[in-house]
């Protein structure tokens, strides 16, 4: 019920921001196919899995903000105070959460 | 204000015929564009290449020549060396050092590793150590001594000198001790440079966040053997100070400067780290360093200027004395470290020719000094947002705090809110470059802002010292974190400004091709006309950018390094999250995995014309 709900709400986020092709260069797209399959299986179903799953967020967020996203990701990684401030920082939460949105759509699409 | 200046440049005129010899070989390599000898590329920081074969009308076209891991991941700060035919390139902790054959494909000629048996030379343990580590696990890079020798500066404070040949010890000091079990001391560390001058090489060290009382030591670079040690504040004798010679604006700084100023015995827990970029001036024969912030965070416990806190120390390297000093913010409530990079540079300012000491404070504002006499010249904001002092008063030298923002008038436990710039300051320890050419700096800036809540907190030995409760956002009006801008250090303003989505962390290198490299938070490497600002160059690498830029050239060709990494590698983070959304980012057990595919982490990436 939930899943179904959250699917209808991508589907319409979906729609929204228009199926155009994306900007994400092929190398990006590797990287993640890479870590994906290496923290999951290192197997042909998987990188089809994994491939189906880049297609789907670079679809839903701009390269732009994927890198963005990734900067924060390795900033939270970190336990610095100057690591730390960036947790608090809006910039920070909304790409993550538009991150997190497209990563939760391409799981309910490809998984 | 003139006589004083006369006699200190007379004093400097007998003093420079034994400089000149002492420093002629390493000053003669720093002149040779193909070689890059000196984290700043030369003793004056100015972080210019004179190569122009990459310029402003073909950088667009800038390739990955090569590519070198680390092997290590989080943090890189500084950059390589390139002495001759060989690349010297060091990692955040563990503190590996790499020799790179340049004529064989990047041979690994020998690696140094600092920890063996999971221990520092000092005794500590690399967890230790990393647990002491207040901003994650960075090293500032290593230097070169023309008696064959790269020296590194190790988290655990040990200065290690290596045969440049070989790799092999050649001695191993520790300059202070990070552990509390074994010496029941503070925690310093260590992650500055270690600055060669003559045939000497000094180190600051780490930890205001710890309750260390820092200080600079010089050691002699054939033996190891401890030379002087000034500390950053305490009694005169400890400071290396001349009570009626040493001045701070032009006068003798009086007895005890320092001990007036703190509560009671607060100095022997003062902080003031040093771990910045340096300067030194050989026609002067002096040393310039910067001190950082007063331990603890919370204001309320230390009233008083705190001296000799976030301070300019211009000091003899022969004996420690210091010539002048310059508090930049007396009394810090904000953790506005003054550590960041001094540049020398001679100069017209106001219409006069000066021997000039440029530096881009934490604080916001960017100081223009007589580097000979320590006269304040020019001192005003490099970014428009901050507030927290309407300016400096230009004949005591003091910032006029806003009360405002003022973390002590507002009190312990309340919020102060919307201070500019944050604790990380407008710049932090990333170097400004100085562009020969159009006489501009290069700065890279952070543009934050913060609430700010100290607290009382008591000091216990070895562990974090902080007192204060931090939030950070964009400076009001927009949402970038950073910019990147162009200075005019005689008028004192920006010249042009490109606003970066995160604070720019990276050094800047400026070049005789009219343009300047530096690098962003996302991991793109940029070149910028030098002029204009105009974007010419990016190119995405591996992780973000906090290295600094050089460049070197081979066989005729010019190159251009960058080292990357911060954190952890991202791409795994994103990915692991897929098959369990709880587990979210950070998901470590995965590395293990990717380890057996390629080496993680830190990467020099070195660009070139196809």
């Amino acid at each position: 019920m939930l899943k179904t709900l959250i699917l209808l709400s991508f589907t319409i986020i979906t729609f929204s921001s228009s199926l155009k092709s994306s900007d994400f260069p092929t190398l990006a797209r590797s990287e993640f196919v890479f870590a994906c399959m290496s923290s999951n299986q290192s197997n042909r179903d998987f990188m089809a899995k994994c491939s189906c799953a880049i297609d789907e967020i670079a679809k839903r967020i701009k390269y732009e903000e994927y890198a963005q996203a990734e900067a924060i990701a390795r900033l939270w990684e970190g336990a610095s105070p100057r690591e730390e401030a960036f947790k608090s920082v809006g910039l920070s939460k909304e790409r993550m959460d538009k991150l997190f949105r497209a990563q939760a759509a391409s799981e309910l699409e490809c998984f | 204000m003139s006589i004083l200046k006369k006699s200190i440049i007379a004093s400097a005129a007998l003093a420079l015929p034994l400089a000149v010899s002492a420093n002629s070989k390493i000053e003669r390599m720093m002149k040779d564009p193909s070689q890059w000898v000196q984290q700043s590329g030369d003793y004056a920081g100015h972080r210019y290449s004179a190569l122009d074969q990459i310029n402003k009308s073909n950088v667009g076209s800038l390739k990955v020549a090569w590519t070198f891991s680390t092997g290590v991941l989080r943090g890189h700060e500084g950059g390589p060396l390139v002495i001759g035919d060989t690349m010297y390139v060091h990692t955040a902790i563990p503190n590996i050092v790499y020799a790179l054959d340049l004529n064989d494909n990047q041979r690994i000629m020998w690696k140094y590793n600092p920890v063996k048996g999971g221990k520092y030379p000092g005794g500590e343990t690399m967890d230790r150590v990393i647990s002491v580590m207040c901003c994650d696990n960075v090293n500032r890079g290593v230097n070169y001594h023309p008696n064959g020798t790269i020296v590194l500066h190790a988290a655990d404070t040990s200065v290690i000198a290596l045969d440049a040949k070989t790799g092999k010890e050649k001695w191993v000091t520790t300059n202070l001790h990070a552990g509390t079990g074994k010496y029941g001391v503070s925690a310093s560390t260590g992650s500055g440079q270690p600055f060669i001058i003559k045939d000497m090489v000094g180190v600051g060290c780490s930890g205001a966040e710890f309750g260390v009382r820092c200080n600079w030591t010089q050691y002699d670079i054939n033996s190891g053997k401890r030379l002087w040690r000034a500390y950053s504040m305490g009694p005169d004798k400890d400071m290396l100070v001349d009570p009626n010679k040493t001045t701070s604006m032009l006068k003798p700084i009086g007895k005890d400067s320092s001990l007036k100023t703190w509560p009671g015995d607060a100095w022997k827990i003062g902080g003031g780290s040093i771990w910045g970029f340096y300067g030194y001036d050989s026609s002067l024969n002096t040393l310039y360093y910067g001190t950082g912030n007063p331990s603890t965070w919370n204001p309320v416990v230390r009233p008083g200027d705190n001296k000799w806190s976030m301070t300019i120390n211009a000091r003899n390297p022969d004996n420690g004395m210091a010539k002048w000093l310059y508090q930049m913010t007396p009394y810090d409530e904000w953790d506005y470290d003054g550590v960041n990079e001094m540049i020398l540079v001679d100069m017209k300012v106001k219409g006069k020719n000066r021997q000039a000491l440029v530096h881009f404070d934490r604080n916001g504002f960017a100081y223009t000094m007589d580097r000979a006499s320590g006269e304040l010249l020019v001192a005003e904001k490099y970014d428009p947002a901050v507030n927290w002092a309407t300016h400096v008063d230009m004949k005591t030298g003091r910032p006029q705090v806003v009360d405002r923002y003022s973390t002590a008038h507002q009190g312990e436990d309340v919020n102060t809110t919307n201070i500019c710039p944050a604790a990380l300051g407008s710049k932090d320890q990333q170097p400004a470059a100085y562009d020969r050419l159009s006489g501009l700096f290069m700065v890279p800036t952070n543009h934050v802002c913060m609430d700010y809540e100290p607290f009382k907190v008591d000091y216990v030995a070895g562990n974090a010292y902080v007192g204060a409760t931090l939030s950070m956002y964009p400076a009001p009006g927009g949402t970038h974190l950073g910019n990147f801008i162009a200075w005019d250090a005689d008028k004192g303003k920006i010249v042009w400004s490109n606003p970066e989505p995160f604070s720019v962390w990276s050094g800047a290198l400026a070049t005789a091709g009219g343009i300047t490299f530096y690098g962003t938070l996302e991991g793109y490497a940029k070149a910028v006309e030098s002029k204009t600002g105009k974007e010419l160059f990016k190119f995405k690498t591996p992780s973000g950018i906090i290295g600094n830029f050089m460049a070197y050239s081979h066989k005729g060709k010019q190159y251009v390094g960058i080292l990357s990494g911060v954190g952890g590698w991202a791409g795994i983070g994103l990915a692991a999250g897929l098959t369990d959304p709880t587990a979210g980012l950070g998901a470590v057990g995965a590395y293990s995995a990717l380890s057996n595919h390629t080496a993680l982490g830190g990467v020099l990436t070195v660009f070139a014309l196809p």
